[in-house]
C-alpha cells in the first residue's frame, strides 16, 4: 500500500472515530442504549455486534454500487438498497454460527444485534460511509472508524453517569436530565478538541 | 422532518397491523423497508423537493428510526382504534418537542421565529444552533417537566386528603 492510500485510510478512520461518534451522531445512540450499557461489559457487547452488522452491511452496500453506480436509479434507490443491505447483515449473523461458538461474551452481544440494525445507528454509518467514500475498502475503513468511536463515546458517557450517580444533584435532574446535560458538555469539548471554533 | 415522522408513523402502523402475524423481527424489518420506500418515493417524485436538501441523509434516517419501533408495538397487541389514538399522540407529541426546541433554539441564536424577526431580550448565543446545545437544552426541559410533574403531583395529593378529610368530617 503506497503512502496516500496509507494517509486516506488513517483520515478515512480518524473522521469515523472523532467525527461520527455517539456524541456528535445527533442521539442517533442515546435512547434505548443507555438502559442497556449499565456497565462496560456491555457497552462492549453494544460496540462489537454494531461492527460486525455495519461492516458487513458496508460491504453489501459498497458491492451494490459497484453493480448499480452505473445506472441512474442508483441515486433514488440507493437508501432502501443500503436498508436491505443492513437486514441482509443482521439476518446473516444471526444465522452464522459465530455468536454460538464464540464464547460467553459472544453469546451475550447476540441480543443486541436486533437493536443496532434497527435503532439507525448501522444504517447512518453504512449511508455516510457510501456517501463520503468512493472506493469499498476507504467506505470499510471508515465504518470501523465510526464503530470504534461510538464505542469510545459509549464509555465516556457510562463513566460520567457513573460519577454523576455518585454525585448529589437536585432531585429534577437526577438522572436522564443531568446525563443530557454531560453529553452536550461533552460533546461541546469534543467540538471544540478537534479544531472548531463557535460560530458568533 | 414531522411531516416524514407522519408518513413513516402512518404506514408503520398500518404495515405492522397487516403484518400482526409474523414475528417481531420480521415486522420490524419490514415495517422499516416500507417506510424508507414510501420516504425515497416521496423525494424521488418531488413533491417536497426542499425536504431532500434540507435533511439529505437524515431523510432516511428519520424514516426508520426508534419511534417507529415504538409505533409498531402497541400496533400488535392493542385495539385499532386504541393503537392508532397511541400513534396520532405519539407523533403530535415528538412534532410539540420537536417545534419547542427548534423555536427555542432559534430564538437564542438568531432572535427569529420560523425566519421572522422577534424583538426578544435574550443575548444571542451564536453556539446555540450547535448539536451539543440541543442536548443541553433536553436535558433543561427534561429537568423542568420533571419538576412541574412533581408540582402537579403535590397538588394533586393535597386536593385529595383535603376531599377525605371533608368526606371524615361529613361522616362524623
Amino acid at each position: 500500500m503506497n503512502i496516500g492510500a496509507l494517509t486516506a485510510a488513517l483520515s478515512a478512520l480518524a473522521a469515523g472515530i472523532v467525527l461520527q461518534n455517539v456524541v456528535l451522531a445527533r442521539a442517533l445512540c442515546t435512547d434505548d442504549p443507555l438502559h442497556f450499557t449499565r456497565t462496560y461489559r456491555g457497552v462492549l457487547r453494544l460496540g462489537s455486534a454494531t461492527l460486525l452488522v455495519t461492516l458487513m452491511a458496508t460491504l453489501f452496500s459498497a458491492g451494490l454500487r459497484r453493480v448499480f453506480v452505473r445506472f441512474s436509479l442508483w441515486a433514488i434507490l440507493r437508501w432502501p438498497l443500503c436498508f436491505l443491505c443492513v437486514a441482509a447483515a443482521f439476518f446473516l449473523l444471526k444465522r452464522l454460527p459465530l455468536f454460538r461458538v464464540g464464547g460467553q461474551f459472544a453469546r451475550e452481544s447476540e441480543p443486541f444485534l436486533l437493536y443496532v440494525a434497527f435503532n439507525g445507528v448501522a444504517y447512518a454509518i453504512v449511508l455516510l460511509s457510501l456517501t463520503n467514500y468512493a472506493l469499498a475498502w476507504q467506505a470499510m475503513v471508515y465504518a470501523f472508524g465510526c464503530c470504534v468511536g461510538l464505542t469510545f463515546a459509549q464509555m465516556l458517557i457510562h463513566a460520567g453517569r457513573e460519577r454523576l450517580s455518585l454525585s448529589l444533584v437536585p432531585r429534577s435532574f437526577a438522572g436522564l436530565p443531568i446525563l443530557l446535560l454531560y453529553i452536550g458538555i461533552l460533546s461541546l469539548a469534543i467540538y471544540g478538541l478537534i479544531g472548531h471554533q463557535l460560530p458568533t | 422532518m414531522s411531516a416524514v415522522v407522519l408518513v413513516a408513523a402512518v404506514v408503520g402502523f398500518f404495515v405492522s397491523r397487516a403484518l400482526r402475524s409474523l414475528g417481531e423481527t420480521w415486522r420490524v424489518v419490514l415495517t422499516c423497508f416500507v417506510c424508507v420506500c414510501a420516504i425515497t418515493g416521496i423525494s424521488a417524485s418531488g413533491i417536497f423537493p426542499i425536504l431532500l436538501d434540507y435533511l439529505g441523509v437524515y431523510l432516511p434516517l428519520a424514516a426508520a428510526n426508534m419511534m417507529l419501533v415504538t409505533i409498531i408495538r402497541p400496533a400488535e397487541s392493542k385495539a385499532f382504534a386504541e393503537a392508532l389514538r397511541e400513534t396520532v399522540f405519539q407523533w403530535i407529541g415528538f412534532t410539540l418537542v420537536m417545534c419547542l426546541l427548534a423555536v427555542v433554539r432559534e430564538v437564542i441564536t438568531f432572535h427569529t421565529i420560523w425566519d421572522m424577526p422577534v424583538s426578544v431580550s435574550v443575548m444571542r448565543i451564536g453556539g446555540a444552533a450547535l448539536p451539543c446545545f440541543g442536548f443541553i437544552l433536553l436535558g433543561l426541559l427534561a429537568a423542568l417537566a420533571r419538576k412541574l410533574g412533581r408540582i402537579r403531583e403535590r397538588q394533586l395529593l393535597a386536593r385529595g386528603m383535603m376531599i377525605s378529610a371533608v368526606r371524615r368530617e361529613g361522616t362524623r
